[in-house]
């Protein structure tokens, strides 16, 4: 997948996180939301040719290279890690997301995606996102 | 400061007070609330340039930066510590003239252990500095003042850089939480793949938070999100915390709370 489709992905998650917190499961929307964030991040690290091996490999070096290195706006890393946390807290099992919190969670995987979708076009790979 | 209450030097934001104090913005001008020792921005020009004015009954006093001298001083005694020649020689030709703060930082970057003993340096050193200038304005106390001092000594600098000291990070982030909960925090757990020393360089570093008591889980991660993304940032890694109780711990019954009691290495 390049970093045109990584993104599509994302926007797809986000479609599925709002379908999930419809139908009365705010615990998986927030999952969904999570993996939109993770689909942007992957994205805009395929613009600059990185490839992390782990899932938390993505995380650091979105933040050390498009973040602090690239000039995104640091919200988008501080967003990125907030919904991976939220995902975890899901997956131990320890509380039952809230419909408010999955709300939350979605707006923010929207709001990084479009913040992380400007950087990628202020970086020259406009083309592959049309 | 006449007019003023005396403020806990642990209830004012000491790492945005730090920041004010390193600003030389022209855009903006840093104010600290008398009462409540929040520090927060204002558009320059918003209020009159003044020690201090009074706004919707609150008193905020002019936060004015420092010379800027005052921070170059931390890089060149940061330098002066590191012990490997090249890369200090490296340093201060970074330091050497205009734009030596970004330059400084820039060379960092390749150096991320140094890059995170400057940070911790550089943190104690403006957090010291910020205790200080409340209490030259008579703002605290100044026996907790100097005790405050006395919680942020200067560290030392690793003498083997290597993979990421997992545990000095999780001690670190248990002091900010510290200062974020003070007696509702009962204990931290390191946890996971650094606890159990099978770590990779991209593995997380997960805490887990144990409070007296909690109302919502969620919000509890709020109140952490400051501290675990600043230190994710500054480790080049992803910091993250569960918040749970003491009852829960010790019922355990999830995988996560049964790793805990199992691997978990306490670090507050």
């Amino acid at each position: 997948m390049n970093e045109g489709g990584a993104l599509a992905r994302g926007r797809e998650e986000v479609r599925a996180a709002h379908a999930l917190l419809e139908a009365g499961f705010p615990s998986q929307a927030v999952a969904h939301a999570f993996m939109a964030g993770f689909q942007a991040a992957t994205a805009a690290l395929q613009v600059i040719g990185e490839t992390p091996a782990t899932r938390t490999g993505v995380l650091s070096a979105f933040t050390r290279r498009v973040v602090t290195e690239g000039g995104l706006d640091h919200e988008a890393g501080r967003i990125l890690r907030k919904l991976f946390e939220d995902r975890n807290d899901v997956d131990h099992a320890l509380t039952d997301a809230p419909p408010e919190e999955a709300r939350a969670a979605i707006a923010s995987a929207e709001r990084l995606l479009d913040a992380t979708s400007d950087w990628m076009q202020r970086s020259g790979s406009g083309s592959v996102l049309s | 400061m006449k007019g003023v209450d005396v403020l806990d030097p642990e209830q004012v934001d000491l790492a945005d007070l730090a920041l004010a104090l390193e600003d030389h913005s022209d855009e903006h001008m840093w104010w600290l609330d008398a009462a409540t020792g929040a520090v927060e921005p204002h558009f320059a020009g918003e209020f009159e340039a003044a020690e201090f004015v009074e706004e919707d009954g609150r008193r905020l006093i002019l936060v004015e930066p420092l010379p800027p001298a005052v921070g170059y001083r931390d890089m060149e005694d940061f330098i002066a510590c590191v012990r490997e020649p090249r890369t200090r020689d490296l340093l201060e030709r970074a330091i050497a003239g205009r734009g030596a703060f970004r330059r400084f930082k820039d060379a960092l970057l390749d150096y991320p252990d140094l890059r995170t003993a400057w940070f911790a340096f550089h943190d104690a050193r403006s957090e010291r500095r910020a205790i200080e200038w409340l209490l030259e304005r008579d703002l605290v106390d100044p026996d907790a003042a100097e005790e405050a001092i006395a919680q942020r000594p200067e560290p030392t600098l690793p003498d083997v850089p290597g993979l990421l000291d997992a545990e000095g990070v999780a001690h670190r982030v248990a002091s900010d939480l510290q200062r974020v909960y003070r007696d509702r925090l009962r204990a931290v757990l390191l946890l996971g793949a650094w606890a159990r020393g099978d770590a990779h360089p991209e593995s997380e570093l997960e805490l887990l938070v144990v409070l007296d008591e909690i109302a919502d889980r969620w919000e509890e991660r709020r109140r952490m999100d400051k501290v675990m993304w600043r230190h994710s940032v500054r480790n080049d890694t992803v910091v993250t915390a569960v918040p749970v109780t003491e009852a829960e711990l010790s019922r355990g019954g999830t995988p996560l709370l049964s790793r805990a009691l199992a691997e978990g290495i306490r670090v507050e």
